[in-house]
Formats: C-alpha cells, sequence, structure tokens
C-alpha cells in the first residue's frame, strides 16, 4: 500500500518538504455512529451461523474435555497422567506456561501500548484483554489440577491454619501463585475498567428489560459526563502504570520455576527476558489468529485494517528474532561453559529423545517469522494466519522441550527415562482450547468486542484540533455551522 | 479353639527398674507426696510402702516397668515359651503399641540357615535382620529380607486341598491318620536341602516306626554334594588372601556361606576404617563365569567363558599347579596366559587361597577345585576352607524317588520341600507321572503351586515364622526357629507338625496353638532335640532362645577325597550350536518366590528386569543370529535415538530357543559381558497365566500362582533335562516375529563419562600414577578439581559464627563403600519392608513409576583400549536413595514447607503437608524422590487395569499384607512425595530411648531430681548404637551410618576421612550427608587384562 504524501505548507523556518502522511487508523472515513451500530451490532444482533457451529463444538470440547478430564484426574489420582519419577511434569505444567504466555499480548497491548500512546491499539485492546482473561484461566487449571492432593492446594494460600505452617517464600512457585493470581486480579479488574463506557452504551441502546437492566448493573451508572470521563481516565491510566510491570513480572516468575533451580537446561540467567520475549511473541501469534477471523466474520476490517496486522506482525518478527537469539545463546553458554551436565543437557535437546520437539520448536519460532521480513508476507492474510499458527505450535513445543526434554535426561544416566503424555492429559489439554474458544466466543456474543469509546477518540473528529483553521481550507467555518446547526436542530 | 493362657513374664532378678505416672512422681518431690495424700489416701499408703512387694499396685507396675525396659532395650529378648500369642482384645500389658520387641529365630534354607533377630510389632512380624551375635550372622540377602512379605501374601496356601480342590480338614486328618496307622507304609520322605538336627531326628524315628520309609532330598537348584555324602565346603573369607570362584555367585544367588569377611578385605583400609589404603590387605578375586554375575562385578579379574567351557579352565588350572586335569584344556593363547598366570598368584599364596566351583557346575569341576585345593593346601583347621559333614548324608535324590516310585517300592509321597518338583524338576524325569502312581501324595506348601495340584492332598504349610523348628548354619551352628505368631490361618502345619503327627499312634495332627492349651508338638520336640545337643537346664533352652543358636556347636570335619578327575573337552558353542543355561533367578530363585512382590518388582541386579525372565544374549550373539536389529529398531523406536531404550517402551522380540528337543518362547534381552553364543534363561517364571496374559497363553495353571506371581515371565523348565541341569548344548534359536512388553527399571546402562561410581585400582597407572595417587585423586575425577567454589548463599552460622538451628547433639551420615558393595539388592528390600513402601506392578515399573526409596544403579563402564576382551566391560553398581543434602535443592522449591530440614541434618519430609507439586523431585539431582501416583497401598496394583479405574477399582490388596506395616512408618497415600530420611523413625527411638535411659538411671542411683545431670554426652547416644534398615541388612559391610559430631570415634566419620570418600555430583554444592567411597580393585599387574582393570572412571576427564 503506498503512502500518500502531501506537501505541507511552506513556513518560516524552511521550504516546503514532502511527509508520509500518516495512516488513518480508521478507514473509509467512518463516523461515530457507524463505529457504535457497528460494533454493538455484534452482540445485538442475531449470531451468524458461522458462531454457532465454532461455539457448539467448542463447548462440548470443553465440558468433555476440562470437567471430564479433571474428573478422572482428582478421583484416580495423577497417574492417569503420563508422568514418571524422572519427568515429574510434562504436559500440565507445559500447558501451563503456554496459556499464561498467551496471556500477555493483553496487557501489553492494553497498558504499555497505552502508556506510550499507540492509539492503533484502540482496535484490537479489548479482544486482547479478554484472551488474557480466557488464557489466565485456563493456564490456572493446570498448576491447580496437577498437584497430587487437589483438596490441600489451599495450602499454597497464606490462610492461618491450624498446622501453624507458613508458605516456603523461597519457592518460585508460591511467587507463581502470587504473581499470577495479582495479574488476573488486575487484568480482570483492567478490561472491566475499560469496558464501563461501552456497558453503558450497550445499555442505553437496550430496550428495557433484562439486558437493560443486566448491562446497566454492568455499567455501574455511568453516565458520560465530564467528571467521570476525568476520573475513569485517571482510574485508566493508573491501572495502566499498574498492569506494565506485571507484563514483564509474570514470565518471568513462571521462569524462575526453572531458572532457579539447579536442573541443567533450566539453570541459566537468561531465562526471563527470554520468557517475557516469547510470551509477547506467542501472545501477538495467538491475538492475530483470533482476530483475522474475527473481524472476516463481524465485518470489522475498517477498524482493524491491516495497518494493525502489519503491526503485529512487525512485533512477532522483533520477539521471534529475540527467542530465536535466546535459543542459540543458551546453546552457545552450554558450549562455552566447560560445565559437563550443562553441555549434556542442550545436546540431549538436539540429539535426544525429543529431538523433533527441538526441531519443531526452532522451525516454528525462528524460522517461520522471517518471512515477516517481507511486505508482501505481512500483507497476505494466508500467510499471517499460516506463520501464527507456526508460532502457537512452536511455543507449546518450546515449553515442552524446556520441561520435559530436560527432566528425562538429568545427572545421572541411570535414572533417565521417558515421557509420554496419556490420553487423559491430551483430553485435559484439547478441552481447555475448547474452553478457551467458547468463551472467547461468548465474549464476542455478549460484549463489545472492540473499545467503541477509545476507537472514536482516534477518529480526526476527536482531536479537539480537529477543526483548527490552520488544517482546513475554510478555517473551521462550515464545520462550524454543521455544528450549530445540529444544535438547533435538537434544540 | 481352646482356651489361651494368660502368662505374664517372670521379673528378672536384680531388677531395679521403676515406672512413674508423672514427672512429679518420677522426681519423687514431697510437693507431689503431698498432693498423693491429699487425692489418693490409700494409694499413697501404697506407694509409701516398701515391704510388700508381692502384693501392691507397685509390684505391678514394676512389672510393667520391666518389660517396658525389654522391650525397648532388648535386642534379642527372651520368648515365653508357653509359645501364646494373646489377641489384642485382651492385651498382654508389657506389649506397648508402637514399640517392638525383637526376637531371634532364623530361616531355614538351603546350604545353611539365615540367623536372624525379627522385629514385631503387637505380635506381629513386621521385619527381619541378621543375628548379629552368630558366628554366620553377618548380613542377610534380598530372599531374607522379602520372606517376611511371604506370611502375609493374599496367595498364600490357607486351606487343605484333595486333587486340587477345597477340603475339610477332618478329611485330611482321617487320611494322615490312616497313613500313620500302617506301619508298613511305603512313605517317601521329600525334604529341602536344609540341615534340621530335629527334622533328622524324626527321620530316625519314623525309619524306625516304618520299615519301609525312604528318605529323599530335593530342591530344584541346590548342587548334589559331590565331594562326598552330605560333605559340604564353606570358605572362611577372612583367611583367603586369593579367591578364584569358577562360576560361583558366592555374593549373588548362589550365596550359602557368609560373605561379609569377603567384603571386609574388600576395603584397602580395613574394615574398620582405620589404616592407611594398603592394597595388602585386600584380597584379589578371579572369576570364571558365562553370564555377569555380582561375583563377577566384584572381581578383580574375569574371564568370560561359556559355563560348559569352565570345566575346562579348572582342568587348564589344575593341570598348571600339578593338581591333576590338563594342560592341554584351553587352546586359546590369551586364556592359557591369564590361567597360568592367575595359577602362579594361588602358588604364591598356597595355603591362603580357596578355589571354589559353582554349585550347579558338573561334578568334574568341583573335583578339580577339589583336587586345587588340596594340592594348594588350603583345606582343614584354620585354613581358608572347610569341609564339614553336615546331617544332610543318606539321603536319596528325586530321581531315586522317581524309579521307586515306578518300580514301587514307594507308594506314599510326603512332598516336604520348598521346592516345586511338579514344575520344576528335570523333564525328563515326568515326576508328574510318577506322582501320580502314588497311592496317597501329600504335599506340604505355602503356595498352591503345580506340585499342590498334582498332589493327592495339599496341606497348607506355615511359614517358618510361624512354626518352632531348628536349623544349622553354613558352619553348622545349632540355630533356633521359633515362631513370632500362631499361624495366620488355623490350618497351617510345619513340616516338624506333619511329621510328629505321622510318628503319633493315632496320627492325630496338631498344629498352630497344638490342644488344650498345649504347646504345639513341635516345641517339644525341638526341645528334646536341644536336650541332646547341650542339656535339660531351663537357662540354657531360655539362652538359646534369647540369642538364636548354641554357641560353640558346630559341623565335625570331614576329609573329602578328590578322585581323580576325568576331564572331558566339551565343545564351545557356536552361533548355530547354542548353549542354553538355566540360570538361578535372583528375584524366583527356583520359582519359588513367584508370588513375592517386593522380589518381584525389585529389578535383577544385573540385567535390571523386573517381574519377568527374560533370554539373555550377548550383543555379538545377538548380531549373529540376526536379532540384534530387530532389538535395536524396537528399542529406539519411540526413544527416537537412543539404543539403549527408554522407559515403557522396551518390547522384546520373542525368540524360540529349542534344545534337548523341546522349545519354549521367551523374549529376548541384550546382557553385556555375556560369553558368545550362549543363551541364559532364568528359572522358575512362567508358573500360571490368566485371561489377562499378554500372549494369551493357556489359562489351566492360573490357580498354581497368586496375583503377583500370574502371567509372570515364561517357563524355561520344560528345556531342562537332568543330564543338562545348569547348561545344555547344541541350541537354537529362531525369531518367531511375535513381541512381548519387558519392564527394565534402569534403561540406561553407561556413565556417559559422569564420574558417578567411582573406581581405582591398585595398580600403578601410566597417567594417573601408583594407588596412593590414584586414591588422592579420587575426589578429583570427571573435573571436580576444577569446579569452582561452590559458596551456598545461606550460611549455617550467624555473624558471631554461632550455628544455626543445628543439633549439638546429633548430626547423621552415611558412606556407602562402593568397594564392598556388591550390588545384591538386600538393602532395597531391606527398606522397603521397613519403611512401608508399596509395590506398583510391572505396568508402573515399566513407565518408571519405582517407589524404592534406595535403587541400585549399575553402570557398565567398556575400555575401548582394552584388546584382551573388549566386550567384557566393568560392572560397578552404585545403591541411590536420598542423601540428605545440607543445602537441599528440594527444600527451597517446595512452596508448602513439605519437605524441610531437621536440626539433625536430615531432609524430612511431611506427608501431611504435602500437596503433590513434585516441584522438589524435579530439582533433585540424584531423583531420590518419589511420588505415589496412584494409591498403591489402597488400589491393589495387582489387579489388572485396577489402578486407573479410581473408585471403581478394587481397593484391597489382600486381606493380610497390611499386618506387615510398620506402625512408625506413615503409609502414605496418593499425591505425596516420599523418600529416603535414614530411618528418622530408628533414630528418634535411639535418641528418646537415651534420654529416658537417664531417667532410669538417676532414679536408680536414688539422686533426688535436681542431681540429674544431662550434659552432650549423656544425652548423645553411645556411638554407633543405631543402624538403618539398608545398613543392618547389607551382608557387605558396605553402609556406615552414624553421628557426625561423634569424630573419629565412628566408623562412618573414619570411613569418610578416608581420601577414597566423594560426593556424588559434587560440583552442584548440595553438600550431601551419604557420600561414597570409591571403588578399589586389586588387580594382579603379571595378568593380561590387569591394565584394564579398576579403570571405570579413572580417566573421566
Amino acid at each position: 500500500m503506498a503512502h500518500a504524501t502531501h506537501t505541507a505548507d511552506e513556513t518560516r523556518q524552511g521550504p516546503k518538504l514532502p511527509v508520509l502522511e500518516r495512516e488513518k487508523l480508521i478507514l473509509n472515513n467512518r463516523s461515530y455512529h457507524w463505529i457504535t451500530e457497528r460494533i454493538c451490532g455484534v452482540l445485538e444482533n442475531k449470531q451468524p451461523a458461522i458462531w454457532w457451529m465454532l461455539f457448539i463444538p467448542s463447548a462440548i470440547i470443553a465440558l468433555i474435555g476440562v470437567l471430564g478430564g479433571l474428573s478422572i484426574l482428582v478421583s484416580t489420582g495423577v497417574g492417569v497422567w503420563g508422568m514418571t519419577n524422572t519427568v515429574f511434569w510434562g504436559w500440565d505444567i507445559t500447558n501451563f506456561v503456554f496459556w499464561i504466555g498467551i496471556g500477555h499480548a493483553g496487557t501489553l497491548i492494553s497498558a504499555i501500548l497505552f502508556l506510550t500512546r499507540q492509539n492503533w491499539r484502540t482496535s484490537i485492546n479489548r479482544a486482547a484483554e479478554a484472551m488474557t482473561i480466557f488464557a489466565v484461566c485456563c493456564a490456572g487449571i493446570f498448576p491447580a489440577f496437577h498437584v497430587g492432593r487437589v483438596w490441600f492446594a489451599w495450602f499454597l494460600a497464606p490462610i492461618p491454619n491450624a498446622n501453624a505452617i507458613w508458605q516456603n517464600f523461597k519457592s518460585p512457585l508460591l511467587w507463581d501463585v502470587f504473581a499470577v493470581s495479582t495479574y488476573f486480579t488486575i487484568s480482570l479488574i483492567f478490561w472491566y475498567l475499560g469496558m464501563v463506557p461501552d456497558l453503558a452504551t450497550i445499555r442505553d441502546r437496550a430496550k428495557p428489560g433484562l439486558r437493560k437492566l443486566l448491562y446497566g448493573i454492568f455499567a455501574m451508572g455511568w453516565r458520560g459526563g465530564n467528571r467521570q470521563w476525568s476520573h475513569y481516565e485517571m482510574a485508566y491510566l493508573l491501572l495502566a502504570a499498574l498492569s506494565t510491570p506485571l507484563v514483564l513480572s509474570v514470565h518471568s516468575v513462571v521462569s524462575f520455576d526453572f531458572a532457579t533451580s539447579v536442573v541443567p537446561g533450566w539453570h541459566t540467567t537468561i531465562f526471563p527476558p527470554y520468557f517475557v520475549a516469547g510470551a509477547i511473541f506467542g501472545g501477538f501469534a495467538m491475538v492475530l489468529t483470533i482476530m483475522i477471523p474475527a473481524r472476516f466474520i463481524y465485518g470489522l476490517q475498517d477498524m482493524i485494517t491491516m495497518k494493525h496486522i502489519d503491526n503485529m506482525a512487525k512485533i512477532i518478527l522483533l520477539t521471534g528474532t529475540i527467542v530465536g537469539y535466546a535459543y542459540l545463546m543458551e546453546l552457545f553458554v552450554a558450549f562455552y561453559s566447560g560445565a559437563q551436565y550443562e553441555a549434556a543437557a542442550f545436546k540431549y535437546r538436539l540429539v535426544g529423545p525429543y529431538w523433533w520437539a527441538y526441531v519443531a520448536m526452532m522451525s516454528c519460532n525462528v524460522l517461520s517469522p522471517q518471512v515477516f521480513w517481507f511486505k508482501w508476507c505481512r500483507e497476505n492474510l494466508w500467510v499471517v494466519m499460516a506463520v501464527c499458527m507456526c508460532v502457537n505450535v512452536g511455543m507449546w513445543f518450546e515449553r515442552f522441550v524446556i520441561i520435559c526434554t530436560t527432566l528425562a535426561r538429568m545427572f545421572l544416566p541411570a535414572d533417565w527415562g521417558y515421557y509420554r503424555a496419556s490420553p487423559v492429559e491430551i483430553m485435559l489439554f484439547v478441552g481447555t482450547i475448547g474452553m478457551f474458544l467458547a468463551l472467547f466466543l461468548l465474549f464476542l456474543r455478549f460484549l463489545p468486542c472492540i473499545n467503541i469509546a477509545e476507537v472514536k477518540w482516534t477518529l480526526p473528529e476527536a482531536d479537539p484540533h480537529h477543526d483548527d483553521h490552520h488544517d482546513h481550507p475554510d478555517h473551521g467555518v462550515a464545520k462550524e455551522a454543521a455544528y450549530q446547526h445540529e444544535l438547533q436542530a435538537k434544540a | 479353639m481352646s482356651k489361651r493362657i494368660l502368662q505374664h513374664p517372670e521379673v528378672p532378678a536384680g531388677e531395679t527398674t521403676v515406672s512413674w505416672g508423672s514427672l512429679g512422681q518420677l522426681e519423687d518431690t514431697p510437693a507431689f507426696r503431698q498432693w498423693l495424700e491429699r487425692e489418693f489416701p490409700q494409694g499413697a499408703a501404697e506407694m509409701s510402702g516398701e515391704g510388700d512387694l508381692d502384693t501392691s499396685r507397685r509390684s505391678f507396675l514394676k512389672l510393667m516397668g520391666a518389660s517396658t525396659a525389654l522391650a525397648g532395650l532388648g535386642m534379642a529378648a527372651c520368648r515365653r515359651p508357653e509359645s501364646f500369642i494373646e489377641p489384642f482384645a485382651k492385651a498382654p500389658e508389657w506389649v506397648i503399641p508402637g514399640k517392638a520387641l525383637y526376637y531371634a529365630s532364623s530361616m531355614p534354607r538351603s546350604g545353611g540357615a539365615t540367623p536372624l533377630v525379627v522385629t514385631t510389632f503387637e505380635g506381629r512380624p513386621t521385619k527381619v535382620a541378621p543375628n548379629t551375635l552368630h558366628p554366620d550372622g553377618d548380613g542377610t540377602d534380598a530372599f531374607a529380607q522379602a520372606s517376611v512379605l511371604d506370611l502375609y501374601s493374599p496367595s498364600r496356601s490357607r486351606g487343605f486341598l484333595k486333587s486340587g480342590k477345597a477340603i475339610a480338614r477332618t478329611d485330611f486328618e482321617a487320611a494322615l491318620a490312616a497313613v500313620a496307622k500302617d506301619k508298613s507304609a511305603k512313605i517317601g520322605f521329600v525334604f529341602g536341602s536344609d540341615d534340621s538336627p530335629t527334622r533328622a531326628r524324626l527321620a530316625k524315628q519314623l525309619a524306625g516306626k516304618f520299615a519301609a520309609a525312604k528318605f529323599y532330598q530335593y530342591e530344584a537348584l541346590a548342587g548334589e554334594s559331590v565331594v562326598g555324602d552330605g560333605v559340604s565346603l564353606v570358605p572362611d573369607f577372612a583367611k583367603a588372601d586369593r579367591i578364584v570362584s569358577l562360576d560361583c555367585d558366592f555374593v549373588g544367588v548362589d550365596a550359602v556361606y557368609p560373605t561379609a569377611a569377603f567384603s571386609a578385605r574388600r576395603k584397602p583400609e580395613g574394615t574398620d576404617y582405620k589404616g592407611e589404603p594398603d592394597a595388602s590387605k585386600m584380597n584379589r578375586l578371579y572369576a570364571v563365569e558365562g553370564a555377569y554375575s555380582l561375583t563377577g562385578g566384584m572381581a578383580d579379574h574375569r574371564l568370560r567363558v561359556a559355563p560348559s567351557q569352565v570345566a575346562a579352565v579348572a582342568a587348564q588350572l589344575a593341570g598348571t599347579l600339578g593338581a591333576g586335569g590338563s594342560t592341554a584344556a584351553i587352546l586359546d593363547e590369551k586364556q592359557t596366559k591369564w590361567i597360568i598366570e592367575m595359577a602362579a598368584d594361588l602358588k604364591e599364596f598356597a595355603g591362603k587361597s580357596v578355589v571354589l566351583a559353582g554349585p550347579r557346575q558338573p561334578a568334574v569341576v568341583h573335583q578339580l577345585a577339589l583336587a586345587i585345593n588340596q594340592v594348594l593346601g588350603n583345606i582343614g583347621e584354620g585354613k581358608p576352607l572347610q569341609a564339614y559333614k553336615t546331617g544332610n548324608a543318606g539321603l536319596g535324590t528325586l530321581a531315586g524317588l522317581t524309579k521307586d516310585l515306578e518300580s514301587g517300592a514307594i507308594d506314599t509321597v510326603m512332598l516336604l520341600t520348598p521346592s516345586n518338583p511338579v514344575f520344576d524338576a528335570p523333564a525328563d524325569l515326568k515326576f508328574a507321572d510318577a506322582l501320580a502312581k502314588a497311592k496317597v501324595s501329600i504335599h506340604l506348601g505355602q503356595r498352591t503351586d503345580a506340585s499342590a495340584h498334582a498332589a493327592g492332598w495339599h496341606v497348607p504349610a506355615a511359614h517358618y515364622l510361624e512354626q518352632w523348628s531348628d536349623a544349622r548354619s553354613a558352619n553348622g551352628v545349632y540355630t533356633i526357629v521359633q515362631p513370632m505368631i500362631l499361624p495366620l490361618y488355623p490350618d497351617c502345619v510345619s513340616e516338624l507338625e506333619l511329621l510328629l503327627a505321622l510318628l503319633s499312634d493315632d496320627g492325630k495332627l496338631l498344629n498352630g496353638e497344638g490342644e488344650k492349651g498345649a504347646a504345639s508338638p513341635a516345641y517339644a520336640a525341638v526341645r528334646e532335640t536341644f536336650a541332646g545337643l547341650a542339656d535339660k537346664e531351663d537357662a540354657s533352652w531360655k539362652k538359646l532362645l534369647r540369642d538364636g543358636f548354641l554357641a560353640g556347636s558346630k559341623y565335625q570335619p570331614a576329609s573329602p577325597k578328590a578322585q581323580a578327575p576325568v576331564f572331558a573337552k566339551t565343545e564351545a558353542p557356536t552361533a548355530k550350536s547354542l548353549e542354553i543355561v538355566f540360570a538361578t533367578d535372583s528375584s524366583v530363585y527356583d520359582g519359588r518366590w513367584i508370588d513375592n512382590g517386593w522380589l518381584q518388582e525389585v529389578p535383577d541386579p544385573v540385567s535390571k528386569l523386573s517381574w519377568d525372565n527374560a533370554a539373555l544374549i550377548a550383543p555379538k550373539t545377538a548380531k549373529e543370529l540376526g536379532i540384534y536389529d530387530e532389538i535395536l529398531e524396537l528399542e529406539s523406536n519411540r526413544a527416537s535415538v537412543h539404543p539403549d531404550g527408554e522407559s515403557g517402551n522396551r518390547k522384546a522380540p520373542l525368540i524360540k530357543v529349542t534344545v534337548n528337543g523341546r522349545s519354549v518362547e521367551v523374549p529376548v534381552l541384550v546382557a553385556f559381558g555375556q560369553a558368545e553364543n550362549v543363551i541364559v534363561l532364568p528359572v522358575g517364571y512362567g508358573q500360571g497365566c490368566d485371561k489377562e496374559d499378554e500372549l494369551k497363553r493357556d489359562t489351566a495353571k492360573a490357580g498354581h500362582v497368586g496375583l503377583v506371581g500370574v502371567n509372570r515371565g515364561f517357563d524355561v523348565y520344560p528345556l531342562r533335562t537332568a543330564a543338562t541341569a545348569y547348561f545344555a548344548t547344541g541350541g537354537t534359536a529362531e525369531k518367531t516375529g511375535k513381541r512381548y512388553s519387558l519392564a527394565v527399571g534402569q534403561e540406561h546402562a553407561a556413565m556417559y563419562g559422569r564420574a558417578l561410581a567411582r573406581e581405582v585400582s591398585t595398580q600403578t597407572d601410566e597417567e594417573k600414577g601408583d594407588f596412593a595417587a590414584q586414591v588422592a585423586g579420587v575426589s578429583k575425577q570427571s573435573g571436580d578439581s576444577h569446579a569452582p567454589p561452590n559458596i551456598p548463599l545461606y550460611k549455617p552460622e550467624d555473624n558471631k559464627g554461632k550455628s544455626l538451628l543445628s543439633d549439638p547433639l546429633h548430626q547423621w551420615e552415611m558412606a556407602i563403600d562402593l568397594s564392598s558393595c556388591s550390588g545384591c539388592n538386600a538393602c532395597v528390600i531391606a527398606c522397603q519392608s521397613e519403611n512401608n513402601i508399596p509395590i506398583v506392578g510391572k505396568r508402573q515399573l515399566a513407565m518408571g513409576r519405582e517407589m524404592h526409596w534406595i535403587r541400585m544403579d549399575r553402570y557398565f563402564a567398556v575400555d575401548k583400549e582394552n584388546d584382551f576382551d573388549p566386550d567384557s566391560p566393568e560392572l560397578v553398581p552404585q545403591p541411590v536413595a536420598c542423601v540428605q543434602c545440607e543445602n537441599a535443592p528440594c527444600e527451597t522449591v517446595c512452596p508448602v514447607n513439605a519437605t524441610v530440614h531437621t536440626e539433625d541434618g536430615l531432609n524430612a519430609m511431611a506427608y501431611n503437608r504435602c500437596i503433590g507439586t513434585r516441584y522438589c523431585a524435579n530439582n533433585c539431582p540424584y531423583k531420590a524422590r518419589r511420588f505415589n501416583y496412584f494409591d498403591y497401598n489402597k488400589r491393589n496394583p495387582l489387579v489388572a487395569h485396577n489402578l486407573y479405574r479410581g473408585p471403581f477399582g478394587e481397593k484391597q490388596v489382600g486381606e493380610a499384607p497390611h499386618l506387615q506395616r510398620n506402625p512408625n512408618v506413615t503409609v502414605r497415600m496418593r499425591g505425596v512425595m516420599e523418600k529416603c530420611t535414614y530411618c528418622v523413625q530408628r533414630l528418634k527411638d535411639a535418641v528418646i530411648r537415651q534420654k529416658r535411659g537417664q531417667k532410669q538411671e538417676t532414679l536408680a542411683a536414688g539422686k533426688p531430681s535436681p542431681e540429674v545431670q544431662v550434659s552432650t554426652k549423656t544425652l548423645r547416644i553411645p556411638v554407633d548404637s543405631v543402624k538403618v534398615a539398608c545398613q543392618e541388612a547389607c551382608a557387605s559391610g558396605a553402609i556406615t551410618f552414624g553421628n557426625k559430631l561423634d569424630g573419629d570415634k565412628a566408623l562412618v566419620r573414619r570411613a569418610k576421612l578416608s581420601q577414597r570418600n566423594y560426593d556424588l555430583l559434587h560440583y552442584i554444592g548440595t553438600f550431601p550427608r551419604t557420600s561414597y567411597l570409591a571403588r578399589v580393585k586389586n588387580p594382579n599387574p603379571k595378568m593380561p587384562d590387569a591394565k584394564f582393570v579398576g579403570k571405570a572412571t579413572i580417566h573421566m576427564a
């Protein structure tokens, strides 16, 4: 897409220079009204057939996979999974880290991009935040239920109890509990807070009845007054500031589970930044995986434009390259350290029994995003979708490689073993995928999937200087007249 | 049921122990007296009255106290001769729940009884340990340790059978009475190979009563005495500087005599670790064998030949030493040189060496070995080899019985052997057919095995812990077998009781409790035997019961004459004409332990196979037979790359082995270090299958085995004939295209360049220097010298240098000496019985979910430069349990503080707190932690698929196994992590006993309480006075354990001060409390293979 250039006015500072025109965030000069209609339409109109076709199987998979999988697990024992007395963690923690990673794009988009005034975020932040919430829900299932005695999982909470035993604050697993629960809480509040003005919009559009009542309750009396806006914006800003460190902390803490251990292949200082980059990488891939079909189904192309996809592809390229660097650096350090066990751990990643997982990880995570160097690839949605699917798979394999390969080849060859996931384990993972999709589809059905209020800010009309005479040939006369006319008509 | 009589123990003379009800009472303060007067005026009067001891409450308390002291302190306490076990509805007051009582007994077995001290809790025997007072009581092997489980086995026979169908006791009693009344009965008695003086005495009486009676002896794998009728040769390893094993696995499955002295002399510092490492203190072991055995693993020089060729080696050796034989028996140049140099070494140590022939080798090998020993002057008083006349002379063989049955000389058979002749007798004997000809056949056995079904009558046998009997140990020491409990099932009968019933006029069977309040008749019989050996004094009898043996009793020496050995050369096997070896199995022995879950689950010490047997085959032979690729392919199929396979994925090809005109199908497993063209078939498996069998085999014999043994392994006895009882030549093997899954406990056999189980040699190495330099270099092997110091962030002391949270009395530590450890698995099973460790079954084990707290790692090390025999790797075992890191990686990562450090240096597990995140186990570098993936204790892991049925599964694991549990150890539920904690229950018990002893001593001295002085010295338990289960069971003395704070007074400290001491994975900086002592090999520098010995790790960079 060639960028239009226009010539700036000659000023006293110098000659007229050609400058790149900023690409419009909302295409086709859509009006406020159109935006409201289109976004509210997603949840006010009847859902397209495809929604049902996706939702019903997802919900069934979720019910069977998650409820069924957990029932078998809790009633029978962790033995129904495939772990051994060598590889004590398998798909459980792999899936946990995978889902937690997915959740990262949401906070990054909503908090960091907000603070850095990246206005393009407004079209995608709501959906990305929803994904965060749902991904963390999926993630939470694994650590909670992978324990041997789930009915005592409350021992993890610092609740005063008759045992008079406090938690072990040295344990990264406990940090995990705090980090993930904080992350979930903040993300949920942030998501909900950002949704309040939109919920009010839906309330206002609804006919009196249950619908109006419920949206009304959740809109918390939002009237859109100046005072409310001013409080809202401050609260939103503060929450953004609060959750920014969480983007870095959650996955850093998750990586501490591994990095603080003595296990060769886990015990590396590179883990925190590498995990964070990987999480953003995987998170953006998942956002694209979901948003690209959604924008087609609901006709949101004018709001989620190719510019958004281009931006996200570039982030995937960047973070994918960081991840690739980390992979290679791990190998280099293992070789360069001269540490026998470290070197062996990485040797077995490459040529050990799980070599195929390593190959899958490398090709999906490092090689596949490299196509995004080419603009054509970033613009072809099939390619983008393919790469994103690769990244989703690759990031899962990354966690699998880190956890299972490492545990299968630790210090004493006598205890080396091989781990294979059991059907019950696979069932639970598939169940969480179903659960994630079903929740997302419900989100599309009941909540505004794009931030109506914020998207409007990015329109030219939202700019207070929109009517500034410097920008308009008629010094804003026509616009002013039209506005006065509108006011009169209303009166 | 007769009425049980409650009798109180006598008050020991000079008893001064006092019991008390409160601290005030203990200290006898004036305040307490005042309170007493106020509260219980009458009681106070009693308490103050010192005179009337006979009737007062005080004397009653005294009784209690005396018994408490006995219960807690006695090692081998007196068992009351009345032989009653009281029901706990009316508890005998001297039994304190949770406090163990220890009794001396022994386990009768072929070659000599194993003297034991049995731990009982509330009348339940739970654990056996060696009786260290006994001259032959130096350790227990895995079989002895596991035998206690058989008592509670769910598959135990508990009722009478007639032709395999259950029948009332009265019917059998009638049949027995009929036999007893018929003095002309032609009875054939088949005894086991154990030597019981009472049984021998009764046999004489039976011979008197039944003129036509004949006596036989049979055990499937016990070698017949070929050096003389009833003559046994027992080495005294303390005196043997040079030992040659001609296929005699004396530290492994052929263990019949004490080997502690052998193991002691594998330690170059001496067994007390007091000296400097000195190669001359060590013995030297030469082993000639076909399949890798534990003895071969211990050997300084190992010659790999097919078992049929051992005779040739013996002949060559005898020829070289001038003891007959032939100097041209061995043609291979390398082997000849090997034998000549060995002979020279033996000659040098004439009179201080011993040549041992494998019990199952043919007679010629025994004759040659005897001749060599005689030529070298090794036999006799004060010499390393003793020849004894045992009590088993004059007994017939099973072949003789078969003949007699067929000829009609015998028409009534009493099968009293622990073996299972219908199953395990040589196939060509057709014993089952002969047995069917008997008019009456009575089988006594603990299992309803093939013989029980084939015999006319089956009588459920009492376990040795349920009966009165006696036995001789290897050196002939008279040893008692006393009951710990009445037979668990009232119909169980002991061998002596059955014989006594036949001796009685009316043939009335009295068993267990006997009749009308009298003890079992076996009690009187044993007592009578003892009276004949010692005296009739009560005191002597009590001493026997207390000590477990009669001091000074011994076998009479024999003087066997070596017959001129007739050596006939056997052709060495080839790929076309394979040699088939019927090997003793380290789990089921001859098949009798097939229903023992502990033995089935513990991986074979060499092959690491559990729950099944497999044809073992050398890699080269497998290649020649064209099955190697298939094995490789199958093993690396799922594992993707590794040729040695991975847990749970091992599907072995089934081969058809044909020999002696019969064939069986067996899965095949590659065995390193085995002679070529030899197929080793461990015997004893395949006793019965049910419909769950993987290969859908015939289910006709399903009733012959219990839940543990059903579907386990393959029966190879049909191939075995009387002439080829040990090995058969001319066998063939072919592929079948079928497959069978095997559960292998350890998949990777190599150390992959990691100096884990370290080894040095007494011989000077060009690179690493002489013995002293090598020993000094032990802790520097494999880069440990240049690993940077690992400085922990957490300091053990505060700013002022005061130690934090540490117990000034006890700091426990352990050392495992790899030099004397043979890898025999006794510790594994001892730990299992002490710590209530469940079995998990074949499928779970194959997945790698074993629960053993101590596991036996076994490494093979190949020296690439070895040009003597490159296919004979070194074998190094390494027992690994939790090493109790001071800086434990598991502790920091547990989120709920379920695994924490105790002040006395243990890495403790709080099971109740554990939620099962398994993070600790992931972070354990030694992988010493075990997770309860299922409720193994509650849901029977032996019923197929039961564990996966969850709440719908079968809950019971039989009706009795819970009785074996140690009440002082928590039985863990599912979802909980567990691991070794140095038998913390024993440590705490010792510490509490020490404290309580203080109080008692003070009280006995009559001091008032303020004068009670406690100090570190008085509160610390005496040096080396507590033993952990693995250490106690270890016949090799490889495990030392003690208190670090005892300094070098403690054996363990001295061991750790040895330069051979090293920490496993030192570089991680875990500061383990268990360390290892490098293995020392003592090769003969003149031997052609000397250069390659003792170097499993020495050159690892």
